[in-house]
């Protein structure tokens, strides 16, 4: 047995060890691009200069993100409550066919009713594909991982099934909804900017970003604010000390999820509402997978949660963006990027912890003699 | 009254007036009933009959019962074992300081619970039962043992309950401290709180109970007053011997 390892101090273990976590991660991938006979640092430069520097690059890192937050936020909540939500895909697949029967029932209404509607549609949609496992969970102890693994694909079924048949396209044989009345239309962010004067890239990137940002905040307030907050948290740190407390366990457990699974949905106001403006089949592209890593990344905190949906936003743009420019490096490079990430930060997360540690109470001690 | 049935122990019907005398010790060898006892008092643990009155309201079996509504009707209970029940070691001494009165004015009456309250709230319980340290933002896991028993001490004790359910509340307790509990507990008998004390430590029953109930598999064997109670009687009776003269 090893001596026990000093206590990292705060600072170390919220930046320093996730940035050395990351620049293992990136250190491993430049070593596979240096395999394959391409310069790491200038593949780097590719990626930093697409996702944040060419015309429209940024926006589309930031449409990524909005989506990852949504689904990050849905991960994140849940784990409050010690529930792991796999079903961040499923329930977000349920967001959008809410999103959509909602605008469709409100296209008789203004926009400033649709639109509204049309977001709590998602989120509530979203929130009942949410309720069902936790549910099962609190009251038959069903599982929740397989639970909401198996929603995923139950929630892609109906998807399909209204896709190719109730609510397809009349007069037309892809499986995709008719576009949305376009009162539902969330604004693009360039018509937002060139309201003020300010002329930028057309890119998909757009006002559901705002909502994601007051999600972010809605999501702090709620976890370290609220009474019920302080229920799913004390509820995911000691479920038996919550019972004591009478704390109503099963029933916190379904708010949790319902409240996950209605972030999970609002991924639909961005990938709907915002950019496509109609439903097609699988939009939901692995997001609600992301979002496990973004969550577990962020240490489920809002702050947390919003930077590492930034970087996985960059590594989606900036990865596409590698792939148009290297004739080597295709699209398999930027999710080797993205497992290494995950390796490194989720399941290595705590590698680095003790010999950090050890180094920075070393340093430390050595202060203290040199001015002792 | 009775609990579930849970491996072999079962808790018989059993009278007990916490009301009156102020002190009713539980005695026994460990896992003969007082745990289950404990929980079920408190609401944690469904009764399957009989029914248990508290301060006049009556609780029965067939009525929904939970802690939060047993905790309403001004019982306070320290928990046995308080790393399981008693805290959330990894919660802020301030954030224990409310588990189960979360929804109280400790927390303030807004829509957002008043984080400034919380923590002064902390802060008077923590200097008035002498937590060590006194940092309400220090993590519960981190406080020693006898500290983590005040905060808990501190948090059912300053909610002036009718009657107080106390389980091993010195266990795992330096001798200092336990000195110090031993007093916060004869004070709020005398201010008028029935108080029914579980503990593996006969002294301890014997110093502080002015009745001393017996448990043995689950089941009473007896409750003595605590003038005549001698080692050796109440020794006997937890090997399951009925006593001469003892109210069953």
């Amino acid at each position: 047995m090893s001596a026990p390892t000093p206590p990292l101090p705060r600072w170390a273990d919220l930046f320093l060890l996730p940035l050395i976590n990351l620049c293992a991660a990136f250190l491993v991938c430049g070593l596979v691009v240096l395999a394959i006979g391409e310069n790491p640092i200038e593949a780097m430069g590719v990626m930093i200069q697409g996702a944040f520097v060419f015309p429209g690059g940024l926006g589309y890192t930031l449409y990524y993100t909005t989506n990852i937050i949504f689904t990050g936020l849905a991960v994140a909540t849940a784990f409050h409550a010690m529930m792991f939500n796999i079903g961040g895909e499923g329930q977000a697949t349920l967001g959008g066919i809410g999103a959509a029967l909602a605008a469709f029932a409100f296209a008789w209404a203004p926009g400033i009713i649709a639109l509204p509607m049309a977001i709590l549609g998602s989120a509530l949609a979203g929130a009942l594909w949410g309720v069902v496992p936790g549910y099962l969970q609190a009251k038959r102890g069903s599982h929740i991982v397989i639970t909401t693994i198996m929603f995923n694909f139950i929630a892609a079924s109906i998807l399909v099934w209204l896709l190719a048949g109730p609510l397809i396209q009349a007069g037309q044989s892809s499986p995709q909804t008719a576009p949305l009345p376009d009162q539902t239309w969330l604004p693009k962010m360039q018509d937002m900017f060139s309201w003020v004067g300010i002329e930028t890239a057309r890119t998909p990137f757009n006002a559901s970003f705002l909502i994601a940002l007051l999600a972010l905040f809605v999501f702090w307030v709620l976890i370290w604010r609220t009474r019920l907050g302080y229920e799913i948290r004390t509820v995911g740190q000691n479920p038996d000390a919550a019972h004591y407390a009478g704390i109503n366990v099963a029933r916190v457990i379904i708010i949790a999820m319902a409240i996950a699974g209605a972030f999970a949905g609002l991924l639909a106001t961005n990938e709907i509402l915002g950019s496509s403006h109609k439903v097609v089949n699988s939009f939901t592209a692995g997001y609600g997978f992301t979002g496990i890593a973004v969550a577990l990344m962020g240490r489920n905190h809002p702050i947390g949660i919003f930077l590492a949906a930034l970087l996985f936003g960059a590594l989606f743009q900036g990865g596409a963006e590698l792939d148009f420019t290297y004739k080597t490096i295709s699209r398999e490079m930027v999710l080797l990027i993205q497992g290494m990430i995950i390796l490194f930060s989720g399941a290595l997360a705590y590698m680095f912890n003790p010999p950090l540690a050890r180094l920075i109470a070393r340093m430390a001690a050595g202060r203290e003699t040199a001015h002792g | 009254m009775n609990a579930e049935k849970q491996i072999r122990n079962e808790v018989k019907p059993l009278p007990i007036y916490p009301s009156v005398p102020p002190v009713l010790g539980v005695a026994g060898v460990s896992g003969n009933g007082q745990t289950q006892l404990m929980e079920v008092l408190a609401g944690m643990r469904h009764l399957t009959a009989g029914s248990i009155n508290v301060l006049g309201n009556e609780v029965r079996a067939a009525s929904a019962t939970s802690p939060r509504r047993i905790r309403d009707l001004g019982v306070g209970h320290i928990p046995e074992d308080r790393h399981h029940h008693g805290l959330v070691l990894n919660f802020e001494a301030r954030e224990n300081m409310i588990l189960g009165f979360h929804e109280s004015d400790l927390t303030g009456t807004g829509f957002l619970m008043d984080q400034a309250a919380i923590s002064s709230n902390c802060q008077d319980k923590m200097d008035g039962f002498d937590v060590r340290p006194g940092n309400p933002k220090l993590n519960a896991k981190n406080f020693s043992g006898g500290n983590q028993q005040k905060i808990v001490i501190a948090r059912e004790f300053s909610a002036n309950p009718g009657v107080l359910l106390v389980g091993q509340p010195t266990r795992g307790v330096d001798v200092g401290a336990i000195e110090f509990i031993h007093k916060q507990l004869l004070e709020l008998r005398d201010a008028g709180c029935a108080i029914l004390l579980v503990s593996v430590e006969l002294d301890e029953i014997m110093s502080l109970s002015d009745r001393i109930m017996v448990l043995c598999d689950g089941q009473n064997v007896g409750i003595v007053d605590a003038a005549d109670a001698d080692r050796q009687t109440l020794g006997l009776m937890m090997a399951g011997q009925r006593q001469e003269g003892a109210a069953a």
